[in-house]
């Protein structure tokens, strides 16, 4: 028995019929509770709304296009869920002991921007040398944990990103302690030590700065109008003349605060120098020996023709025992020469120390200098790391920038949800409606 | 046999359709949430010099397998505080070489066409990590970014950089050894590193860590300041003031020494004397000979003779070291020479030392002089373990950097699952719901037949005996506190019908009565033929007065067949009861009740008093 498109037609019409009879019946059912299901699912919403949040992380250097940290590591955005990240935002949140990080952990997801669940393979991709894509935006999403409902999540939030940026400063990104001067106390230590320690720390300073004034030359810095090369000029200054001028005044004053011991000092390095000295003449006369002992009818060289460091022609010759010999006496000699003028200097200073008569008030006056140099290179420092910081930021924003999820109205209450789940609830009742009328009906 | 209404079944069967597609999309999501399982995959790139012959940067073989080796893994492990174990993780890890669909259609050629084709090492590797099920995405590329860190320091510590020298200078420390031996343990490990620094910087001038902000020349500088300056205060101090644990000892000690490097020395000056010997006896022979290399047969102009296998050689990269007997000889004559004079200039420091605790006495050395250099010591030993901390995390950066210099990423870590979800339990509810469907149809389809074979008087078109037995128990537990009529309806005259018209005549008449009653009484609820001349009635939407209503109707359409059916005319009889009305509330109960109140219906009677 075949059925027609008219009977199902009609029988369609009939239960629509029956269907909104029924509902009309109870119209006031199913709109009275259709109302607040509305309003529950809207504040369940409201609800889950505050439970999560997301921002995203951009990253704003060159080398995060090639997977890198700034300082030229692989990059790895699981770092922000590290335990050295949540042990410090667990701890930061006055939380400790209360949740863990793993705990954390397990809250937090990281999802790469612009890249999906990978549907074809990544074999294939490579293979067919298409393009493939090093993510530098991610989206971090945090689902709260119970044990923080007193907090407010975007605050979790921003307490996580600033440890994950910490971290991210302190060990990837260019760091500025070299710039700064590393005080020590200079109370024990001889003027001249305190010299060389300064050369140590202004030689550092300066290393830094050329990197940076190479980098970009004409950078200025807006607070302290400084650019990285008259910063540099001005540790050139303080080296050049500041400190010669301090050493040279201590030297001819022989000033020193411990006369014994440091002349004893200088005594065994001049021991151990002399030593040294020793071995190396040694060396360079067994190698001058050497040359001596060969016999130039079976040392005989061809000449090659090539070109010189000018590039033009010229003759060389092949190289033959002789030559490495002699170079090797002539490196020798020259190491031996550099030790005996440090054996020379520190004899010099031992003599001053022991003859020179200093001028009245040559070490308050020693000491006044020292004062000025820490002050002079304390503010070189200073201003070096504030032109640095601010170079920083023009150059890379910062490096990260995290951008907050946009909270407006549609996306706090899901309307797209909150419809979807009125819809269901609005079947389900007009079903249970007509199921009423029809057992009302019945009996 | 009732219609074919494909709508009817499923409409019967709509809530098992339902459910049992709820139960298979929920099956499914079980099936796939147990047997999911998330794979983080990456492109790596090699990019160090010879890995176009599958070298590593230092020159020997890449084995790219170590990405998972068991010291990588573990370092992971650790970092992650992960306690999976080494063997779970390596077995769920693989690197595949990815080899240019050009380059290996060429290969595929040459191996078909049976020619010989060259090697082709790989500079991309897919490296992939497979999460255990109950593990997520995230956990899978955690694991493998964290296993590609570990690899990239790895690389960098094995085939670019080397380890580096530790700091001794913490064995100065509470040590048993006297105070020199102390301070020359502090002096050697602290030269050590200086060489070792040094190496770096030319290694890396540019490197600057970004954890320690140093370079390796702000780290050598430091160094060099405590060598410098700082730490010839301990030796002088201990050699001026001969302050020692034990005077005795050191001094056997260096005497020691003296002696070992006598000895030294005798040897390098007996060895050194034969050494000359044989550059003579060299010298001489081979002047006498021709140590010329000529290809007299060989006039050619082009042909350079030796310095031209020398340049393919050089060109080639087989030109290994050529050194000659001679040059050998000499270098030996050097060498023994240095040790000759090392051993002499090393004992006049010994000779130094020994001079001047040689007359030290014990008793007199200040115990507040002795507890400054102790002190000193440990100020000294403290310095250099904070500046070798320093130094070390600027290695492990360096070592990284260096295993990122070389080994590239090409591709972010993404994740994939090996079942679609989504689409699996999509599958599931849509197969069960068709299945559900064409069940419904098939059950109800059936249920249609065996109503029409057993349960349907086929005479009359009513449902016969077994079925009204099937109601009247369906009804039984069933309690009527509304509206339900029983009714009992029986054709008087079927029995001499049947002896007048014969079976056939009474038959047909019986069944117009039904016909009738099903017309008059149809929608009120179930009518089913009892045998007999009987049929029963059970309205569930019926009352009394309704029932009345149908009785008349029911007249009314038996009067008219009587009318034009005169020879085979209806006689019949009926009875109701009403559950409320009656009060009567079981099915037995109006059954029989109605069964008591029938009585004969006076239809011609009726249509005179119309007329």
């Amino acid at each position: 028995m075949s059925i027609s498109f008219k009977d199902i037609r009609h029988s369609w019409a009939k239960s629509a019929a029956t269907l909104l009879n029924s509902v009309k019946k109870r119209k006031w059912l199913v709109i009275g509770t259709l109302i607040p299901v509305i309003a529950a699912a809207m504040c369940y919403q409201y609800w889950e709304a505050y439970q999560n949040t997301s921002v995203t992380l951009t990253l704003n250097y060159e080398s995060a296009a090639k997977g890198l940290y700034p300082n030229g590591t692989r990059f790895d955005i699981t770092k922000i869920k590290s335990d050295q990240v949540l042990e410090n935002t667990i701890s930061d949140l006055g939380m400790e002991g209360e949740l863990t990080a793993k705990e954390m952990g397990e809250h937090i997801t990281i999802s790469a921007v612009g890249q999906q669940m990978m549907s074809q393979s990544v074999q294939e991709l490579a293979q067919n040398g298409e393009e493939l894509f090093i993510a530098t935006s991610y989206i971090i999403s945090y689902d709260k944990n119970k044990e923080l409902r007193g907090i407010k999540t975007d605050d979790i939030m921003d307490v996580l990103m600033n440890n994950y940026k910490e971290i991210f400063f302190t060990e990837y990104t260019e760091n500025q302690t070299a710039l700064k001067y590393d005080e020590i106390d200079f109370s024990e230590k001889e003027y001249l030590e305190c010299s060389s320690y300064f050369e140590c720390e202004a030689q550092r300073i300066k290393r830094y700065l050329f990197g940076r004034a190479e980098e970009n030359g004409t950078y200025q810095s807006k607070t302290t109008g400084e650019t990285f090369l008259s910063l540099e000029a001005e540790v050139d200054d303080f080296l050049n003349i500041t400190l010669e001028k301090f050493s040279s005044f201590v030297r001819q004053n022989g000033l020193s605060k411990d006369k014994a011991s440091y002349i004893g000092k200088l005594n065994y390095d001049n021991d151990l120098l002399t030593n040294n000295y020793n071995l190396l003449m040694g060396e360079h006369n067994i190698h001058l020996k050497a040359i001596d002992l060969y016999d130039a009818a079976i040392t005989a060289a061809v000449l090659v023709p090539t070109v010189d460091e000018d590039n033009n022609f010229y003759m060389s010759r092949t190289k033959v025992g002789i030559d490495y010999q002699a170079d090797l006496a002539s490196e020798t000699s020259e190491k031996a020469n550099r030790v005996k003028m440090q054996i020379d200097d520190n004899s010099y200073v031992i003599n001053q120390v022991n003859t020179a008569e200093a001028s009245e008030g040559a070490g308050e006056k020693a000491n006044a200098m020292l004062e000025e140099m820490i002050n002079t290179i304390e503010d070189i420092s200073e201003r070096a790391i504030q032109t640095d910081k601010e170079y920083i930021q023009y150059k890379t924003n910062d490096y990260l920038r995290v951008t907050p999820a946009v909270r407006d109205f549609s996306s706090i209450f899901q309307l797209r949800t909150v419809a979807a789940v009125s819809a269901v609830y609005l079947v389900v009742i007009c079903a249970a409606v007509v199921m009423l009328e029809k057992q009302k009906q019945r009996y | 046999m009732k219609s074919f209404q494909v709508f009817r079944y499923l409409k019967r069967w709509w809530i098992l359709i339902a459910l049992c597609s709820c139960v298979a999309g929920l099956y499914m999501y079980r099936y796939t949430k147990n047997n999911q399982e998330y794979t983080a995959q990456t492109i790596i790139r090699f990019t160090n010099s010879g890995i176009e012959n599958g070298e590593a940067p230092d020159g020997s073989k890449l084995d790219v397998s170590e990405i998972f080796s068991s010291t990588v893994i573990e370092n992971a492990l650790d970092i992650l505080g992960d306690e999976s174990g080494v063997d779970a993780i390596r077995k769920r890890g693989s690197v595949t070489e990815i080899i240019p669909s050009d380059v290996q259609a060429s290969i595929d050629s040459k191996i078909e066409n049976g020619q010989d084709y060259d090697e082709y090492y790989s500079t991309d590797y897919l490296v992939k990590f497979t999460a255990p099920s109950d593990k997520s995405g995230e956990y899978a590329q955690q694991i493998l970014d964290t296993i590609l860190d570990c690899y990239f320091v790895f690389f960098g510590e094995k085939y670019i950089n080397q380890s580096y020298v530790p700091n001794n200078s913490t064995n100065a420390i509470d040590s048993k050894f006297d105070y020199l031996e102390n301070a020359e343990i502090i002096n050697d490990s602290v030269n050590e590193i200086i060489q070792q620094i040094e190496y770096k910087v030319e290694q890396a001038p540019e490197f600057r860590s970004a954890s320690t902000g140093y370079t390796f020349q702000d780290l050598m500088e430091k160094y060099n300041y405590i060598s410098e300056e700082e730490i010839p205060y301990l030796f002088s101090d201990i050699i001026n003031n001969k302050i020692t644990k034990d005077k005795d000892v050191l001094l056997k000690k260096y005497q020691e020494r003296i002696v070992e490097n006598q000895q030294i020395q005798a040897n390098a000056q007996t060895e050194l004397n034969e050494n000359l010997n044989i550059i003579n006896s060299y010298t001489e022979k081979n002047k006498e000979g021709n140590l010329y290399y000529q290809d007299g047969n060989n006039k050619d102009e082009n042909n350079d003779g030796i310095l031209d296998e020398v340049y393919d050689d050089y060109l080639y990269g087989s030109l290994s070291d050529q050194t000659t007997s001679y040059d050998k000889l000499i270098e030996r004559y050097v060498s023994l020479s240095k040790d000759d004079s090392d051993a002499a200039v090393t004992n006049e420091y010994l000779q130094m030392i020994l001079t001047a605790f040689q007359d030290a006495s014990q008793s007199t050395v200040d115990t507040e002089i002795t507890a400054e250099v102790e002190d000193y010591q440990a100020q000294i030993v403290k310095e250099l373990d904070s500046l070798y901390s320093v130094l070390e995390d600027t290695m492990k950066e360096y070592n990284e950097y260096l295993g990122a210099q070389n080994v590239s990423i090409l591709l972010s870590t993404v994740i994939s699952e090996k079942i679609n979800a989504k689409l699996y339990i999509l599958m599931g509810v849509f197969v069960f719901f068709v299945l559900g469907c064409g069940g419904a149809i098939v059950m109800g389809r059936a249920e249609d037949f065996i109503e029409y074979f057993v349960f349907l008087d086929h005479k009359f078109r009513l449902p016969n005996r077994n079925e009204c037995d099937r109601k009247i128990e369906a009804y039984e537990k069933t309690v009527f506190t509304n509206e339900f009529v029983c009714a009992v309806f029986e054709l008087r005259n079927l029995a001499s019908l049947n002896k007048e018209k014969g079976r056939e005549g009474g038959d047909k008449a019986m069944k117009k009565f039904a016909d009738s009653v099903k017309l008059a009484m149809g929608g009120y609820g179930f009518i089913g033929y009892n045998g007999g001349a009987q049929i029963i009635g059970l309205f569930d939407k019926c009352s009394a007065d309704k029932m009345e209503i149908g009785l008349e109707l029911l007249d009314q359409l038996i009067k008219s067949y009587n009318r034009d059916n005169p020879e085979y005319h209806i006689e019949y009889a009926a009875g109701y009861a009403e559950a409320v009305r009656d009060k009567i509330y079981n099915v037995r109960g109006l059954i029989s009740a109605a069964m008591k109140n029938r009585e004969d219906r006076e239809i011609d009677s009726n249509e005179e008093k119309d007329t």
